[in-house]
């Protein structure tokens, strides 16, 4: 398995679309502060209470609301291309299980969704607290949002992992992991709050993490054991049916 | 022998369709082995099995005496190096990252015949050029020298000639004689390019509708393909003794054929064999390529 991710991990250091999701979750967190900068100025000049401003704590969540889609990219491109170049089959000749190339891959979706998470966090809190203010919430309501976000990567790269490693064409692959996350976007802005399927999709989460702690609904204490259950149920099935499948 | 691989009743199914059939396949130690059949007769699913790419239905393969149902399996296939169809190479990196990966793939702690192998495979110039950029004969070579990092004792190359130009033939070629003379390595190669084949094989495994149907060395093969005279006669016996009398190289072929090496004058041969009452029912000179010794074995078989 060190070997592996040591593998993977070389690879990724020369990947250009991990240098790409990470410039655009920088471009995010110079946005988002920059929207709330400019909101600021625009409530001062027309003498809005400046208390409806989302606060700095908000502003640190916002990146939730796009990191499927870089993840979905990411893990559907740098998996799918160990089919289309046959490095896969490198691995296997060379003497590693299918559950280490699995899980191997799933550790690599997973560190890169949190390398772009922590840089993006970084950003916004670095620059965000000192200009607009600390945490506003509880600071265990943070505590659980922090927890909560990073299962929401983890959720994200057992679903990723599991279509670009099962579906061997890296196209369909990368289609089918941004139709999913786009189609569970939909999904879960058309629940209403309170609904079991807001807890059961990391875009409902994310809804959920919007909340903070200003709806009731916001199950915020408990999503990440959602995320923690459903990522070992997919972990599961996916490796499953990556050691029954025959490869090329 | 000492058998780098065998095979004992690997079968193959698709749900009904049978990839490999029962098939039986021994791979000497230091062999340059040509898995020759046509397309579709199993040649990559086989292979496919050995690298572990894909599980047989019944039976097993032993490699290096380990069965493939053998936990310490995982361990001796590090011996091994593979190309399946085509070369697992990253296009969007050089020849060297390309190895680089592959030793960190197999753990391997220092870089250091890296060089030696790019050198080997003649890519040591190709700089900062992607693998994008290679002719085919080049990313042939890479994925050569990729299954050569680990110093495998075992090389499988299917199809490794498939879309070269000439020269790109030749390359190859010679590298896979350079690397079985020069390192001992063991090769199993399919191809349905026979004369290029007949070039480097040193032992022959003819496969069929999944089937090996026969397995023979390259002396027994030139033996069977060398030019000869085949002579079917009504008294074996006599004829024997005449060829034994005169030192004529022969070999039996059934109860009534002969085969006969060297150059006999056919009047002098036929008066003689009548004085014995021994008559000459059938006279044939031939000659067998390569090619038509597998045409006639797969005839032969398909008419069973």
């Amino acid at each position: 398995m060190y070997k592996l991710l040591n593998a993977s991990f070389f690879r990724l250091k020369k990947n250009k679309i991990f240098y790409f999701i990470i410039v655009v979750s920088i471009v995010m967190a110079l946005f988002v502060l920059y929207s709330r900068y400019t909101d600021e100025l625009k409530d001062i000049q027309y003498g809005f209470p400046l208390t409806d401003l989302k606060t700095t704590d908000r502003l640190l969540i916002d990146n939730l609301v796009i990191i499927g889609f870089l993840m979905s990219l990411f893990t559907s491109l740098f998996v799918g291309t160990e089919y289309s170049d046959g490095v896969i089959r490198n691995k296997l000749i060379a003497g590693h299980s299918r559950i280490s190339v699995y899980i191997a891959n799933f550790i690599m979706s997973v560190v890169v969704g949190i390398i772009v998470e922590v840089i993006y966090l970084l950003i916004v809190a670095s620059i965000g607290i000192p200009m607009f203010g600390g945490i506003q919430i509880p600071i265990s309501d943070f505590l659980y949002v922090l927890l909560d976000s990073f299962m929401i990567i983890v959720f994200y790269a057992g679903i990723f992992t599991f279509i670009s490693l099962i579906c061997s064409n890296i196209t369909t692959s990368t289609v089918i992991c941004l139709l999913l996350t786009l189609a569970m976007m939909i999904m879960a802005i058309l629940q209403t709050p309170g609904d079991e399927i807001l807890n059961i999709f990391p875009t409902g989460q994310v809804i959920q993490i919007s909340w903070l702690s200003y709806k009731e609904e916001a199950n915020i204490q408990l999503l990440w054991v959602y995320s923690l259950g459903i990522t070992f149920v997919i972990n599961t099935i996916g490796i499953y049916l990556f050691n029954r499948k025959e490869l090329k | 022998m000492e058998y780098i691989l065998e095979t004992k009743a690997l079968e193959k199914k698709y749900n009904k369709f049978k990839a490999i059939d029962n098939l039986n396949m021994h791979i000497p130690k230091g062999a340059i082995y040509g898995l020759i059949g046509k397309n579709g007769a199993g040649k990559t699913t086989l292979i496919r099995l050995i690298c572990g790419l894909q599980k047989p239905t019944s039976g097993i393969f032993m490699m290096y005496g380990v069965s493939n149902t053998d936990k310490k399996m995982k361990e001796e296939r590090k011996r091994i190096g593979a190309i399946v169809e085509t070369p697992s190479i990253r296009i969007d990196a050089t020849a060297e990252d390309n190895l680089k990966e592959q030793y960190k793939i197999l753990g391997l702690p220092s870089e250091e015949n890296l060089k030696e192998i790019l050198k080997q495979v003649g890519l040591s110039n190709t700089g900062k050029k992607k693998a994008k950029d290679f002719s085919l004969g080049m990313k042939q070579r890479l994925g050569i020298a990729i299954a050569l990092v680990g110093e495998p004792d075992f090389l499988i190359l299917d199809e490794p000639i498939n879309g070269l130009d000439p020269e790109g033939i030749i390359e190859i070629r010679e590298l896979i004689l350079k690397l079985n003379k020069e390192k001992g390595i063991t090769f199993l190669i399919s191809s349905h390019y026979l004369d290029e084949l007949s070039k480097v094989a040193t032992h022959y495994g003819f496969l069929n509708h999944g089937k090996i149907i026969q397995e023979i060395s390259k002396q027994e093969l030139e033996q069977n393909c060398r030019k000869r005279i085949e002579v079917k006669v009504n008294n074996l016996k006599e004829c024997i003794q005449y060829l034994e009398e005169n030192s004529i190289s022969y070999e039996i072929k059934d109860n009534e054929k002969i085969n006969i090496y060297d150059t006999v004058n056919i009047s002098e041969f036929a008066v003689a064999l009548s004085k014995r009452n021994c008559i000459i029912e059938e006279f044939t000179e031939k000659e067998e390529s390569l090619e038509n010794y597998y045409i006639n074995l797969i005839g032969g078989e398909s008419n069973v």
